[in-house]
């Protein structure tokens, strides 16, 4: 598996060009969502740690992604989470 | 003697004639002038939100113009009505635009700014529960931050009130304070600040 160098903690990731971000209000230019690209070895505790400085608040970032993960120990390394 | 009561007939026929001519545009002007306070009435109903310079502006003129007719100058009144007129089309216009634009620019803030609010609220309440503060985040920037969120809610809550109440240029103003507050919280949460609240 490559090896990904860690990513900025607090980069905002490329979730798509900001003409298709932007309704005709412009409320999506609103949005802020926080977002973490997982990376080799990241577990949810790790990624809260980081976050919260708490790994024991794992649960509200499993909480904020139910639409993309099943269970809070199965991660994928490049997969996008909203960091609540 | 006969040439001076010719003399004084003949004044007296003029001057008659004079008062008549006057008398006769009497009507007019006061249609005219009826017709000016029905244009400027009509503009200012938004004209005195949006553009009350420009309201105060008709105002005085329509002032002018009724100052005008009770001194008897009516000519002057017929002269001056139709331009008052147009001037009162005109802001009736531009005071139309201006509530168009500025209720694009709070139907922007108002789905827009309730996302970055909650987006603090969540963080700070996270944060609150957690039992070691990430780096770069101390209690007292979670302190400050809980304080600015505090700042937010009021401040918004109160251009919301001010939107409620028709006064969109004061709730735009109250929601421009609120963006420049929450990008400062965000900040301090490490947060990423959107776009929208970028100066």
């Amino acid at each position: 598996m490559a090896e990904k160098k860690n990513p900025d903690p607090w980069a905002i990731p490329d979730i798509g060009t900001e003409s298709e971000n932007k309704s005709d209000t412009g409320a999506d230019s609103f949005d802020a969502t926080q977002w973490h690209e997982v990376t080799k070895g990241e577990t949810l505790w790790k990624i809260a740690e980081q976050y919260y400085g708490d790994g024991n608040l794992y649960p509200k970032i499993f909480d904020a992604n139910r639409d993309v993960l099943k269970d809070p120990n199965k991660i994928s390394i490049g997969q996008k989470l909203r960091i609540p | 003697m006969r040439r001076a009561i010719n003399y004084f007939v003949v004044t007296i026929f003029i001057g008659a004639v004079m008062i008549g001519c006057g008398a006769g545009d009497k009507g007019p002007a006061e249609t005219a002038l009826k017709g000016v306070d029905e244009a400027v009435t009509t503009a200012k109903a938004d004209a005195s939100k949006y553009l009350p310079e420009q309201a105060g502006s008709l105002d005085a003129q329509v002032a002018a113009l009724r100052d005008k007719f009770n001194k008897g100058d009516y000519k002057a009144v017929l002269a001056d009505a139709p331009t008052i007129t147009a001037k009162a089309q005109e802001v009736a216009s531009a005071a139309a635009a201006k509530k168009a634009e500025l209720t694009k620019s709070w139907e922007g803030l108002s789905s827009g700014m309730p996302k970055v609010v909650e987006a603090i609220r969540s963080r700070v309440d996270i944060l609150s529960q957690s039992k070691k503060l990430p780096k770069g985040i101390s209690s007292e920037t979670l302190a400050q931050a809980k304080a600015g969120l505090n700042q937010i809610t009021e401040q918004w809550n109160a251009a919301t009130e001010a939107s409620k109440d028709g006064n969109l240029a004061d709730a735009i103003s109250k929601a421009s304070s609120v963006k420049v507050k929450a990008a400062e919280v965000l900040t301090l949460l490490k947060m990423p600040v959107p776009e929208a609240l970028k100066v």
